[in-house]
């Protein structure tokens, strides 16, 4: 056993992640192939050389500016709904609209947890959360958005396969959705970029409802945490407290 | 696996900050902040393109670290989810169109800050061009690749670890390792005998 290279074995070997065994026989093979210890060294310069690569400086502006962008975003939740509100010409009933908010919550989360969860090599689109809310948004006088003059217009990002198989898919990055008017209904990166700009800024509100769906999205997304349904349940607990 | 063990980063006390954190004592999360940011820093300055962008990429990391807190929960190392998180943050910035030729790869260094020219091969090798050679040619390796080697080799993340941050396979990081540094020792200038390895995994 121990007259057979060793080369694939080798950075396992160095991160410790070989099983006792098979690491005993490698370093009985190290002992007597010249190639393999070599080869060894090699691989351990690479680690030293990483090795070298400095910490950055330490800057107390990081924690200030994280400081910031948190508060402003306590601000941004603090202060969301009370717009949404207190505009509405029209007196609304509130009671069914969350309830679509909350169903499409719901197919949301399962959209993800069934692109996630299930099939991680797939690239799923981003699930159509917004859709459904549009009515939330109240309309006064049909706005007929003018197109800005040359605005670069960003195309929906398609969600490409990359040359990373199986990796994360590519979602769009909200923030960066500039906020022009567009006459196609409201997508998921769009309601996330309301959701995530400031409130004052933003061309219309987003409700409390699409701010904590939002945010929660965001997280979710990143984290993958909804493979466990507690949150969309605990989502839903939270929807009937509000309601009932 | 003792070698993995030894370098881990205070894993209890950084679960505990987190706990506490999550039940409002926003101090922790501060002392988090501190031990935290530099070496994550550090890693997203090797995996964007530009020093900025991995400023930016940090804070973004944090930020969901703090949206997060309430459902945080401690069945994986802190530093784990940190990772995984701005791993997932810089891949999708990796990712998105840029104004710039299509044809640039997402992985040619652009800016001036971090991007750095090999060096040519000299008989000695200090260390600071040893940190550039290996931070040029792991700019050239592809994105998993480079996640995989930095977290499990500079970071000292388990095999396990490493497949929780970029989602994927023990098995797959395994093998994600070895190319990678197995590229990489190809690119690096020899060390002379006046600099022998530091073999500070070997047991």
């Amino acid at each position: 056993m121990s007259e057979r290279h060793v080369h694939e074995e080798l950075s396992a070997w160095l991160d410790g992640e070989l099983a006792a065994a098979r690491s005993a026989e490698v370093e009985a093979h190290l002992e007597s192939c010249a190639e393999c210890a070599a080869a060894l060294d090699a691989l351990e310069n690479v680690d030293h050389a990483l090795g070298t690569l400095p910490l950055p400086d330490v800057e107390a502006t990081r924690w200030d500016r994280l400081q910031e962008r948190i508060a402003a975003e306590r601000d941004a939740v603090a202060t969301a709904p009370a717009p949404s509100r207190a505009r509405g010409a029209a007196p609304r009933r509130r009671r069914p609209e969350r309830w679509l908010a909350a169903s499409a919550a719901a197919a949301a989360l399962l959209a993800l947890y069934l692109a996630f969860g299930r099939d991680p090599g797939s690239t799923p689109t981003p699930p159509p959360i917004a859709r459904d809310e549009s009515p939330v948004v109240p309309t006064p006088e049909a706005p007929a958005p003018k197109p800005p003059v040359e605005v670069a217009r960003e195309p929906a990002p398609p969600p490409e396969a990359s040359d990373v198989e199986g990796s994360e898919p590519s979602l769009p990055e909200p923030r960066l959705v500039p906020p022009v008017p567009d006459p196609r209904p409201a997508t998921d990166a769009t309601s996330l970029a309301r959701a995530e700009s400031a409130p004052s800024s933003a061309p219309a509100e987003p409700s409390d409802e699409e701010l904590a769906l939002a945010i929660e999205l965001e997280t979710v997304r990143d984290l993958e945490v909804i493979a466990n349904l507690e949150l969309l349940e605990a989502w839903l607990s939270l929807e009937e407290e509000r309601s009932g | 696996m003792e070698a993995v063990e030894a370098r881990a980063r205070h894993p209890d006390e950084d679960v505990q900050l987190m706990l506490a954190f999550a039940a409002g004592d926003e101090s922790a999360f501060e002392t988090l902040f501190e031990r935290w940011s530099r070496p994550l820093l550090r890693y997203l300055e090797r995996l964007v393109t530009d020093a900025a962008s991995a400023e930016e990429l940090l804070q973004e990391s944090f930020l969901r670290v703090y949206r997060a807190r309430e459902r945080y929960r401690p069945d994986a190392r802190f530093s784990t989810w940190l990772y995984r998180i701005a791993t997932n943050l810089a891949w999708n910035e990796l990712r998105r169109p840029r104004r710039r030729d299509p044809h640039d790869s997402t992985d040619a260094p652009e800016a001036p800050e971090l991007g750095s020219a090999l060096p040519a091969v000299d008989e000695v090798v200090d260390a600071r061009r040893l940190s550039e050679s290996v931070d040029a040619a792991l700019r050239k390796l592809p994105e998993r690749q480079r996640s995989a080697l930095w977290l499990a080799s500079v970071e000292g993340l388990s095999y396990a670890e490493v497949a929780e941050a970029l989602d994927t396979s023990e098995k797959a990081v395994k093998a994600l390792v070895h190319r990678a540094r197995t590229a990489l020792a190809a690119k690096l200038p020899r060390v002379g005998e006046t600099q022998p390895p530091v073999p500070e995994a070997s047991s």
